[in-house]
C-alpha cells in the first residue's frame, strides 16, 4: 500500500458567478521513500496538491491517506500525522528576526519538544549543509542559496518521513540551483525519505525523481504519470547530456506542450 | 568597549545635524531681536528665554512632574487600551468587522472636542487630563496595530499552518513580530496625538500642568516665561518620541 | 460566504444602535443630570433646533480656518521634503527638526501668538499649519528618501537632470508615504483647529463646545460635538478617496 495517496480529491472555489476548480478528481500515490516530481504549466494546482497533504489548506471533496490516517475536508489531520511531514518553501522563508539557530528551534518549538536535547541533530544538520559557522548570523546577513540550505533542513529538524518542496530552488539562480539539486539528492539518498517535488523546471524534475506526475491546468487534472529510470547509473550533472536523459525531456515537454496546444484549439 | 565607543560615535553622527540647524536658527533669532525688530514683550530673546529655562525649573518643578506624569500615564494606558483592542479585533473577525469601522472614525474625530464637557462631569482635575491623552491616542495606536496584524505576510504566516501552530503561538512567533513595524508607527502617531490631549485640556480648564503655566504667565505678558513652559513640553514630546523610537529600533534590528 | 458578508456589513451598524440604546436607557433609567450627559434623543433635539442658529455658523469657521490651514501647509511640508531630499546631510539636519515640531502640541503657542497678533483670525490658521506642515512632510521626506537605487540609476542612464528624476521617479514612488502624510494631516488638522477653537476662542466648534458646556448647554455641546466628529470623518474620508483615484496605477 501507497505511503500516501490522494482519492478522487477536488479543490473548488465557488464565486459569484461560477465554479472554478483549481483541482478535480486528482488521484496520485506516493510509496515510502520515493523520490516523486509534480510538473505542469502554471496554475495546474501543483503547488496546492501539497497544501492540502499538508493540512494547510482542505480539499472541497475527497480523502487523502497518509501512513494509513485518513483525513478530509471534515476530519482534520492530527498533530502526531503533521510532523512526519516536512515542508519546504519556494522562498527560504526564515523569521528575519530570529537567527538561524532559533530559525531551526522554531518547528521544535511549536512541536513542544526539548530543545537542547536537539541541539545535536541541528548542529548536525548545519554541519551537513556547511553552515556551521553561521548558526548566530541572521539570515539578512546571508546570502540566498544559504538561506534555502537553511529552509531545507528546517524542514528536517524534527526528523519527518516525508519532504513536500514546493519549487524550492526556483528563485535561485542556476549554478546555485544545480548545487542545491545534488544536495538534495543527497539527503534524499542518506535519510531514505519521501520526497515530493513540485517544478515547473522539467529537467530538475527528470534528474531528481523516480516518477513524474504530468499534469494540465483549467482545471487542475493528472494528465499521465511517467517512470524515470536510468538503469545503475548515478544522479549526476553529467546525465543532462546523455540521450535518455534528453528524451524524457522532450517527452515530458511535449505532454505539457500538447496540453496548451490543444487549449488553444 | 568598542561597543559601547561605537554608539557614542553614532550617536553623535545622528545628533550634530539637527543641532548644528538649531544653533543656527537661534543666532538668527537672537540677532532679529537684539537689533530692535521685535519689541522685548512680544517676542522673547533666546538668551531671556534661556535665563527663564534656568531661572524658573524650581518654580516649575511642581508642573513639570503633574505634566510629565499624567502624559506617561495616559500614554501607557492609551498604548495598553489600543494594543489589546487591535488583538480582540483581530482574534475575533465578527467583533472586528462590528468594531473595525469605529477604530477608523474615532482616530478621525477630536476627541479633544469631548474636553469641555468631560471636565463638566469629571472636574478639572487630572484624571480628564489623562482620559483625554487617552481618548486621543489609543485609536490610532489600535489602528496601526490592526493594519499590522492583519497585513501579516502570508508566506511567513504558512509557515505556522504547516507546523499546525495554534492560534496563539502564531500570534507569539509571528503575526506580533511581523506586525512590529506597523504598531511602532501607531505608537509614534499616538505620542503625537497625546500631547495634543494633555496639553488641550491643561490648557482648556485647571490650574494645574505646564499648559495652563502657559496661560498663566501669558496673563502678565510674560513671554519668556511661557515659552520655557513651551520647551519643556517639546522636550516631553521628543522624550516620548525618542524612547519609543530606540525600543522599536531595538526589536526591530533584524527586520 | 454570502452570509458572513452581510453580516460584517451590518454588524457595524448593530452595534451603533445598541451603544444608543443603551446610551439612552442608562441615562433615563439612572436619571444622569440632563447637565452631565444629555439622551441621545436630546442631542438630536439640540441639533435639529441648534443647527441653523449656531452650530452651523460655528461648523463654517471650523471648516474655514481648516481647509485654508491644510491648503497652505500640504505644499508647505511637500516642498521642505523636496528640497530636504535633495541633499543627504539636510536630511539629516531637519528631519529630527520636523519630528520635533510634529510632537510640539502647537496650541501651546496660542498665547504666544496671541501677544503678537492680538485675537487675529489668522491665529487658528497658523496652529493648523504648523501641525500640519511637520507630519506631512516627515511621511513625504521619508517616501522621498527610500527610492530605489536602481530606478534612480535609470533615470540617470537617459541623462535626466536631477529635477526630472524627481518628478518622474521619485514623486510617484513615494505615493503610498505621501497620502499617508496627506491622511494623517488631514487628522491633525481636525485636531488642530478644535484645540486652536478651545484655546483662542472666536468661533469654531470647538467654541460652541466649550462656550455651550460653560452655560450647561451640554446637549448644544455634544451636538456641535457630533458635528465635529462627522466634520472630521468627511475629512478623512475625502483624502482616502483621492488616495484610491490617483493610485490607481501604483
Amino acid at each position: 500500500m501507497a505511503y500516501i495517496s490522494l482519492e478522487h480529491v477536488n479543490k473548488k472555489f465557488v464565486t459569484r458567478r461560477s465554479t472554478i476548480y483549481a483541482l478535480k478528481d486528482i488521484n496520485m500515490h506516493f510509496n515510502k521513500g520515493e523520490f516523486v516530481s509534480i510538473v505542469g504549466p502554471s496554475g495546474c494546482g501543483k503547488s496546492t496538491i501539497i497544501r492540502l497533504i499538508d493540512d494547510i489548506i482542505k480539499p472541497s471533496s475527497g480523502t487523502i491517506t497518509v501512513d494509513g490516517f485518513t483525513y478530509n475536508n471534515t476530519r482534520p489531520i492530527t498533530k502526531d500525522q503533521i510532523r512526519k511531514m516536512g515542508f519546504i518553501f519556494q522562498v527560504p522563508n526564515l523569521y528575519p528576526w530570529l537567527t538561524i539557530r532559533e530559525n531551526l528551534e522554531l518547528p521544535l518549538k511549536i512541536y513542544h519538544e526539548d530543545i537542547e536535547k536537539n541541539t545535536p541533530h541541528i548542529e548536525f544538520l548545519l554541519d551537513y549543509v556547511g553552515l556551521k559557522e553561521y548558526a548566530d548570523s541572521y539570515p539578512s546577513e546571508i546570502s540566498g542559496g544559504m538561506s534555502q540550505r537553511i529552509g531545507v533542513i528546517r524542514g528536517m529538524v524534527h526528523n519527518p518521513d516525508v519532504f513536500m518542496m514546493d519549487e524550492p530552488f526556483g528563485a535561485l539562480d542556476e549554478d546555485t540551483r544545480e548545487t542545491l539539486n545534488i544536495e538534495l539528492l543527497k539527503i534524499w539518498k542518506d535519510t531514505g525519505m519521501t520526497i515530493i517535488f513540485i517544478t515547473h523546471n522539467v529537467e530538475e524534475a527528470v534528474l531528481l525523481s523516480q516518477r513524474v506526475y504530468i499534469m494540465s491546468s483549467h482545471p487542475g487534472q493528472v494528465k499521465t504519470e511517467m517512470n524515470i529510470d536510468f538503469g545503475g547509473r548515478e544522479r549526476t550533472l553529467d546525465l543532462i547530456t546523455e540521450p535518455d536523459f534528453q528524451q524524457y525531456c522532450t517527452d515530458i515537454e511535449n505532454l505539457i506542450g500538447n496540453i496548451s496546444l490543444s487549449e488553444i484549439k | 568597549m568598542t561597543k559601547s565607543k561605537n554608539k557614542v560615535v553614532s550617536a553623535i553622527n545622528l545628533m550634530y545635524p539637527p543641532v548644528i540647524l538649531i544653533v543656527l536658527l537661534l543666532v538668527v533669532w537672537q540677532t532679529v531681536c537684539t537689533a530692535n525688530a521685535i519689541s522685548v514683550w512680544m517676542l522673547a530673546k533666546p538668551t531671556d528665554i534661556f535665563t527663564a529655562f534656568a531661572a524658573n525649573t524650581k518654580e516649575l518643578l511642581p508642573d513639570i512632574w503633574i505634566t510629565y506624569s499624567n502624559e506617561l500615564i495616559g500614554y501607557v494606558l492609551a498604548i495598553v487600551v489600543g494594543l489589546a483592542l487591535a488583538i480582540l479585533l483581530c482574534a475575533f473577525p465578527l467583533v472586528g468587522a462590528a468594531l473595525n469601522p469605529f477604530i477608523i472614525v474615532v482616530c478621525c474625530i477630536p476627541m479633544i472636542s469631548l474636553v469641555p464637557t468631560l471636565m463638566l462631569v469629571l472636574g478639572l482635575g487630572r484624571s480628564v487630563k489623562i482620559i483625554t491623552i487617552v481618548v486621543q491616542s489609543f485609536p490610532i495606536i489600535c489602528m496601526n496595530a490592526s493594519t499590522g496584524i492583519t497585513n501579516v505576510d502570508p508566506t511567513r504566516l504558512e509557515l505556522m499552518q504547516s507546523l499546525k501552530a495554534t492560534k496563539a503561538e502564531q500570534f507569539r512567533y509571528c503575526i506580533l513580530k511581523d506586525a512590529l513595524p506597523d504598531i511602532f508607527t501607531g505608537l509614534k502617531l499616538g505620542a503625537v496625538m497625546s500631547m495634543i490631549g494633555g496639553v488641550t485640556a491643561e490648557m482648556t480648564g485647571g490650574n494645574s500642568g505646564l499648559g495652563s503655566r502657559i496661560n498663566y504667565y501669558i496673563g502678565f505678558s510674560k513671554s519668556s516665561e511661557a515659552l520655557s513652559c513651551v520647551i519643556y513640553i517639546i522636550l516631553l514630546g521628543a522624550i516620548l518620541y525618542a524612547v519609543v523610537s530606540a525600543i522599536g529600533a531595538h526589536l526591530m534590528k533584524h527586520h | 460566504m454570502e452570509k458572513s458578508k452581510i453580516s460584517r456589513r451590518i454588524a457595524p451598524w448593530i452595534v451603533l444602535i445598541v451603544i444608543i440604546l443603551l446610551w439612552q436607557w442608562i441615562c433615563t433609567a439612572f436619571h444622569v443630570s440632563e447637565h452631565l450627559i444629555p439622551k441621545p434623543t436630546a442631542i438630536a433635539a439640540a441639533l435639529h433646533d441648534k443647527f441653523a442658529l449656531s452650530i452651523w455658523p460655528d461648523a463654517l469657521v471650523s471648516i474655514r480656518v481648516m481647509l485654508i490651514g491644510y491648503v497652505i501647509a500640504v505644499p508647505i511640508g511637500f516642498v521642505i521634503a523636496a528640497i530636504a531630499s535633495q541633499f543627504k546631510f539636510i536630511v539629516r539636519m531637519v528631519l529630527p527638526i520636523l519630528i520635533l515640531l510634529m510632537v510640539t502640541p502647537m496650541a501651546t503657542l496660542v498665547p504666544e501668538f496671541k501677544l503678537f497678533l492680538g485675537v487675529d483670525p489668522s491665529l487658528k490658521i497658523i496652529i493648523v499649519i504648523l501641525q500640519v506642515a511637520p507630519v506631512v512632510a516627515v511621511n513625504t521626506l521619508t517616501g522621498f528618501t527610500y527610492v530605489p537605487q536602481k530606478k534612480l540609476d535609470v533615470m540617470r542612464g537617459f541623462g535626466c537632470g536631477r529635477w526630472e528624476t524627481f518628478f518622474r521617479v521619485t514623486v510617484p514612488n513615494a505615493m503610498p508615504q505621501i497620502f499617508t502624510g496627506l491622511k494623517l494631516g488631514s487628522i491633525l488638522c481636525t485636531i488642530a483647529a478644535m484645540s486652536a477653537d478651545l484655546s483662542v476662542g472666536q468661533g469654531g466648534l470647538g467654541y460652541r463646545i466649550s462656550n455651550s458646556a460653560a452655560v450647561s448647554a451640554t446637549d448644544t455641546a455634544f451636538a456641535a460635538i457630533v458635528v465635529a466628529a462627522i466634520i472630521g470623518v468627511l475629512f478623512y474620508s475625502l483624502i482616502a478617496i483621492i488616495e484610491k483615484k490617483v493610485s490607481v496605477w501604483n
